[in-house]
């Protein structure tokens, strides 16, 4: 018999068998559909969950407001800024009077309702608790990984040392020599 | 819409029967011409001649499985229009490895010595196909009845392709020693 034959041949199988064959691919089809929406689903899912807690994270970081407040330190009643151009000192100078150490740091505060500015005496808003503290003119010094950072009077306009005349700059620093 | 609804019209000469057929059982017809003639516009005209056909056919028949009645015209259709195109040395695809494959149970030669009974041969092969297991059976029709690919049976009954070429070629071998021992030397 020739094979075009035998091919027509196999096509008079009863309806049930052929319908049984169709059944059963659908059903599997069917379940293979399914499970590829869930896997979809679930990495949608998986996706948007990440996502959320993303959002989250960073909405409370920005909540906390302790980061984006710039360093500053609360000492003797008053409210100081580390320098926006990050001055420092590498050594230890005569006109530095110190005051103390920083006592404690507001991002330990179990009370998380702070603005993110020191409000107490030798309170800091940044982990620098026990550096010393030295006054230094009108502003103040910090050691920090033994170097002396300065923090300037907070409120007062801040002014570049460069931008400074001669005479302000002697002023401002008794040490600064022409 | 129900089998026998769809039916009903074909009866009352309703021609809203062809579009709720195309409706329901284009796509099956459609995958089944696709398979044998591996040519979309051909296969396209074998689903709208499959629907002239069932309107020729109803009444005075009714079917018992619409779709497998459909599926069957659909299949002689294609498999018409294969050996044509075959004679113009056109098409190919799926059917011809289906038919390279069945040549495990025939001799591919024209016998006019040998009278085979049609109705008997049929009758043995579906008892044949009734002794498999189910996922035995389901291979072997998707295969020989509906042409698919074995990458399609495969990835659907979630097996290797190896697998079911193995399975299919077992089971030819088994139809062809069950039709021997029958007396049917094909």
């Amino acid at each position: 018999m020739r094979k075009e034959d035998f091919f027509e041949v196999l096509g008079e199988l009863d309806d049930d068998i052929v319908k049984g064959a169709e059944t059963i691919m659908k059903k599997k089809m069917n379940w293979k559909i399914w499970g590829t929406m869930a896997a979809c689903l679930t990495l949608v899912f998986s996706i948007g969950a990440l996502f959320i807690n993303t959002r989250k994270e960073k909405d409370m970081v920005i909540e906390s407001g302790t980061t984006d407040v710039a360093p500053m330190v609360y000492v003797n009643d008053t409210l100081y800024k580390q320098s926006s151009d990050q001055q420092g000192y590498p050594e230890l100078r005569d006109d530095f009077v110190y005051l103390g150490k920083i006592l404690s740091d507001i991002t330990n505060s179990q009370s998380g309702d702070t603005d993110g500015v020191p409000k107490e005496n030798f309170q800091a808003n940044h982990p620098i608790v026990g550096c010393e503290v030295y006054q230094y003119g009108e502003n103040i010094v910090i050691k920090i990984n033994n170097a002396y950072w300065l923090y300037m009077k907070y409120g007062e306009p801040e002014v570049n040392w460069n931008d400074l005349l001669e005479t302000e700059k002697e002023q401002s620093d008794p040490s600064y020599k022409k | 819409m129900e089998d026998k609804g769809i039916i009903q019209l074909y009866w009352d000469r309703n021609d809203q029967a062809i579009k709720i057929t195309a409706d329901q059982y284009g796509y099956y017809c459609k995958r089944i011409a696709q398979n044998i003639l591996n040519n979309e516009e051909d296969a396209e005209e074998c689903v709208n001649d499959t629907y002239l056909n069932a309107w020729n056919a109803m009444p005075t028949h009714w079917p018992e499985q619409l779709a497998t009645f459909l599926g069957k015209i659909t299949r002689n259709l294609a498999f018409n229009r294969y050996k044509y195109n075959h004679t113009q040395k056109r098409g190919g695809g799926e059917i011809t490895l289906v038919l390279g494959e069945l040549t495990d149970c025939v001799s591919d030669k024209d016998d006019v010595e040998q009278i085979i009974d049609r109705q008997e041969l049929e009758k043995a092969i579906n008892l044949f196909v009734r002794s498999l297991s189910t996922d035995k059976r389901n291979i072997f029709v998707r295969r020989y009845w509906y042409a698919d690919s074995v990458t399609k049976i495969a990835n659907d009954n979630g097996m290797l392709q190896g697998s079911v070429s193995k399975a299919l070629e077992r089971m030819r071998k088994q139809l062809k020693v069950y039709l021997t021992e029958r007396g049917f030397e094909l």
